[in-house]
């Protein structure tokens, strides 16, 4: 084992990088990009049209005819999540057709008796109900405004307390450190194979391998010479959700670019893997759908792996991104530290030791 | 005089049922140009990457330079210029002889006097800083013979070397070439031009993986009493 020579391929490789400057740009501008992306659709929060039809008659007291809902109105009116609507029930109904309205409460005329006769009063919720996702949204909103309501009006108190994150915590910062994986992770992966793929057409793999440099010196070159990009895209990725984007960060910056690490010495040599299948750039782009976007489905980047069918449950636990991701969220959200995710490490270590086996095998094939 | 590679009945086949080389067997001595004459698909490309190690042969023995030396220690002493010039496309000229005498081990204080002898032999002086993909097909070529050199090996395989260069600088080549011989580096070389084969040494004639002869022109000649190569390898050719 040279180091002169695995140093040599290392700096081959960044010598490349430096000239071909618009790869170098996009390593860095398209993880930036896709983040603004991210942060701007993550951080707006939409408001919803609901309409408010209330067909209470109220009931007649001592003190005259009063109007319990009038209270449940005014509170929802004030409310911030919505933006209320107070409709009768024809211009509601004709408000949900035509889009201008998400949803509607209805209260019915018996509202008030029902409440003073200690019977549980109707409250109708008519959704829109062509977007599953947007009417399950608004129902837990109108139900979250409705409780908070009965309950305040029973002057009970509720105390929220989080063990984790906080009433600050959105969205963008549960997917910002999963993100900063898959990117690597991808960008390594796609240049890798393209690499390896460019040098195998090219006849340069041949003079490599009619020179005293060896299997190991040359899958070590490529991942010294690719970790150095994905460690610059990473710090830049990094600081760029932190101080741009304003995600949150508890854990400790070195422990993320360990996992992050892990995790690309296993990328470089599943490019240098499966490089050996293509025999031209095209096919390597097909191995995008086919290794990529599974990962990026299943991993728990955007949809959680608990609430998936066990198959594809038994799947995302085979894939190394998971457990970066684990990893990943459990240090910058929750501030762990290495050993509490030393069983992710293990199973990032083991798939990358997997990996330079199968490219160390397969490196020479097709020469 | 010592031979510095021997083979011995190697045969290689490609599928379905291609003898790339059929039981070959074949010495090249030491410190002497030796051509590998035939045309396209005969083995002479097969030949030479089963000789400089990227390809396996089937079966038969094979020796280059020494059997007793390590891989590395070997290939070390070892230049191959491919058919195709194989060059880092997006380095500069320097660059790619930078990185090629580096892997073969070519002392740091050498370096810079050995790039810069090698890029007036291939006349690319001046051409230090060019990207590669901006250089002419002739100037890869020449780069593709220096990057080959660049380690002073002691046997060099030169698979179609004079291909694109135009006949002036060819004729500098092979006076390189002469001047290799008398510093003691071998020359294994293929083409299938027969003024160029003339150069050499000794030949090999092959057709179809199988070798028709070997030996001096002189020599070549008296066999199949003709009065060139292109006549003997015709008579030879109709004899397989």
């Amino acid at each position: 084992m040279s180091i002169q020579r695995t140093l040599a391929i290392a700096k081959r490789i960044v010598q490349q990088f430096v000239h071909d400057r618009r790869t170098l740009g996009l390593i860095v501008v398209v993880p930036l990009l896709l983040l603004s992306i991210l942060g701007a659709l993550f951080k707006t929060t939409r408001t919803y049209q609901v309409g408010f039809v209330n067909q209470d008659t109220g009931i007649i007291t001592q003190l005259g005819n009063q109007k319990l809902s009038q209270k449940i109105e005014d509170s929802l009116k004030s409310s911030a999540t919505f933006e209320w609507q107070i409709k009768n029930l024809e211009s509601a109904d004709k408000g949900l057709k035509n889009g201008s309205l998400d949803a509607y409460v209805l209260l019915d005329k018996n509202f008030s008796r029902d409440l003073l006769n200690k019977k549980l009063p109707t409250i109708t919720i008519q959704l829109e109900g062509s977007d599953p996702n947007s009417s399950q949204q608004v129902l837990g909103l109108i139900n979250q405004n409705l409780t908070n309501l009965f309950v305040s009006q029973k002057s009970a108190k509720i105390k929220v307390d989080f063990l984790y994150g906080g009433e600050k915590f959105n969205s963008l910062d549960y997917f910002a450190p999963v993100f900063i994986a898959f990117f690597a992770f991808f960008f390594v992966f796609l240049l890798t194979s393209v690499s390896f793929l460019r040098e195998r057409n090219q006849g340069t793999f041949e003079r490599i391998f009619a020179s005293p440099v060896n299997n190991a010196e040359l899958v070590l070159g490529y991942f010294l010479g690719f970790s150095l990009f994905a460690l610059i895209q990473s710090i830049i990725v990094l600081l760029f959700t932190i101080y741009i984007l304003n995600v949150h960060f508890l854990g400790n910056i070195l422990f993320v670019f360990l996992i992050e690490l892990l995790l690309v010495v296993g990328s470089v040599n599943l490019g240098i893997f499966l490089s050996a299948f293509a025999k031209n750039e095209l096919q390597v782009i097909q191995f995008i759908p086919l290794i990529i976007v599974p990962q990026g489905l299943l991993s728990g980047l955007i949809f959680p792996i608990k609430s998936m069918p066990a198959i594809l449950q038994w799947l995302s636990y085979a894939m190394p991104l998971t457990y970066a991701n684990n990893a990943l969220r459990d240090i910058m959200i929750r501030g762990k530290d290495l050993a509490s995710v030393s069983f992710d490490i293990y199973i990032l270590l083991a798939f990358a030791i997997a990996m330079i086996i199968l490219a160390s095998i397969s490196i020479r094939k097709g020469i | 005089m010592d031979s510095i590679i021997e083979t011995e009945n190697t045969t290689k086949k490609f599928p379905p049922d291609i003898y790339a080389l059929d039981s070959f067997s074949l010495q090249v001595k030491k410190g002497i140009t030796f051509g590998l004459l035939g045309p396209n698909g005969s083995g002479k490309t097969t030949l030479i990457r089963i000789l400089v190690g990227v390809l396996k042969p089937d079966s038969g023995k094979i020796r280059v330079i020494s059997n007793s030396l390590s891989w590395a220690a070997r290939s070390s002493k070892i230049g191959y210029m491919t058919q195709s010039s194989a060059l880092y496309q997006e380095l500069t000229v320097w660059e790619n002889l930078d990185f090629f005498s580096t892997i073969y081990g070519v002392p740091a204080r050498e370096k810079k006097k050995r790039i810069a002898d090698l890029l007036s032999l291939v006349k690319l002086e001046g051409k230090e800083k060019s990207a590669v993909n901006t250089l002419s097909g002739g100037m890869k070529q020449r780069l593709s013979l220096a990057t080959s050199l660049v380690h002073k090996p002691e046997l060099v395989f030169l698979d179609e070397p004079t291909v694109g260069v135009d006949p002036s600088l060819r004729v500098e080549f092979w006076d390189y070439f002469k001047s290799l011989n008398r510093e003691g580096t071998s020359i294994v070389l293929s083409t299938h031009v027969m003024d160029e084969a003339a150069r050499c040494n000794e030949l090999a004639l092959l057709r179809s993986g199988k070798l028709l002869s070997q030996g001096k022109i002189e020599e070549i000649l008296s066999q199949t009493k003709t009065k060139n190569i292109e006549e003997a390898f015709l008579k030879l050719e109709s004899g397989v």
